[in-house]
């Protein structure tokens, strides 16, 4: 896919959307919450599976909209994680 | 000196729990223990990490108040009303800046900090790898609270040096303020290293946000009037 992720910062070129970025992020997510590990993977596949999809229907997102839909989907499966992932920006 | 009614170990230690009440430091702690369990760190990784901020805001907090007192003496001592009345309308004015301003009004728990700098301070959190680099951090957190921090903290160097040179009550006043006002981050290594969650902490810290607020500014400016009617009035003599 050629999706472009306009990124927070206006001065950071658009960058191409990553899978296995967002991957991370959301598992990292569900270690904060001290997830068990194989919870923390399958959570992880099953929202970017979500979040791909969502993608693939769009040409330009920006990183605000990756956060916001992943925190939506990630709600469904782990509501700690999902709060954590939302709120990281948010702490200081 | 009746030690019960007219001690400065009262002010000394509310000065104590004010310098506490103010949340950069929690905050930088509370990302760096998420940074460090999302990266699936070994525990004593995770705890070296925290007891070195940790260590590090201590540091920081006894040397500014030990550096500040000493400064204190030579030159505010010998004018020392004119200190008070200072002093007071300091922390009067940064306790009405903390009610007005301390939290960004949105929702979590955002600081007055400049976006740039907390941006920055997430990304040094994020990468800190080493016991050294958080013990920096530590350093860090407290310095750059220090436009709110110097309110309760020139208080009790003033109720210090008020007194009659004694190294022990002062060397106990010393290690009072800075034990009490380091407790929230003892209390957060504690949890962090009990097996508590993150987001538990984080939805605490948010749901009790606005009580935080105006108990530090409250108590900022309950201080600086206390001071104010307490050492300022009685020399007065119209």
């Amino acid at each position: 896919m050629n999706v472009y992720v306009a990124k927070a910062d206006s001065t950071a070129h658009s960058q191409e959307f990553d899978p296995l970025k967002l991957h991370h992020s959301v598992l990292s997510a569900c270690y904060a919450v001290r997830a068990f590990e194989g919870e923390a993977h399958l959570t992880a596949r099953h929202v970017c599976e979500r979040v791909i999809r969502w993608v693939n229907t769009k040409t330009e997102i920006t990183s605000a909209d990756i956060r916001r839909v992943t925190t939506s989907f990630l709600r469904q499966y782990h509501p700690e994680a999902a709060y954590t992932y939302e709120s990281y920006k948010e702490i200081i | 000196m009746n030690i019960l009614t007219e001690s400065p170990l009262y002010i000394i230690a509310f000065a104590g729990l004010l310098h506490a009440s103010f949340q950069l430091g929690v905050g930088t702690l509370t990302l760096l223990s998420g940074h460090s369990l999302g990266s699936r760190r070994s525990f004593s990784r995770l705890m070296r990490l925290n007891l070195a901020y940790l260590a590090g805001a201590s540091a920081v907090t006894l040397m500014l108040f030990a550096s500040l007192s000493y400064i204190a003496l030579f030159t505010v001592s010998a004018i020392l009303p004119a200190a008070w009345v200072v002093v007071s309308f300091l922390n009067i004015a940064i306790g009405g800046s903390v009610i007005a301003f301390y939290y960004r009004r949105r929702k979590g728990t955002g600081l007055w900090i400049p976006r740039a700098m907390a941006n920055y301070l997430q990304e040094r959190t994020k990468k800190t790898k080493h016991s050294a680099e958080a013990f920096t951090l530590g350093a860090g957190s407290v310095l750059a609270e220090v436009p709110f921090l110097i309110a309760p903290l020139s208080i009790a160097i003033l109720a210090v040096i008020a007194q009659p040179s004694h190294t022990g009550f002062q060397l106990g006043s010393f290690l009072l303020y800075c034990l009490i006002g380091l407790l929230p981050l003892m209390a957060i290594v504690a949890m962090v290293g009990a097996g508590h969650k993150i987001s538990t902490i984080q939805h605490w810290r948010e749901h009790n946000k606005l009580f935080l607020q105006y108990c530090s500014g409250g108590g900022l400016i309950i201080l600086g009037v206390y001071v104010l009617v307490e050492k300022v009035l009685p020399g007065i003599t119209l």
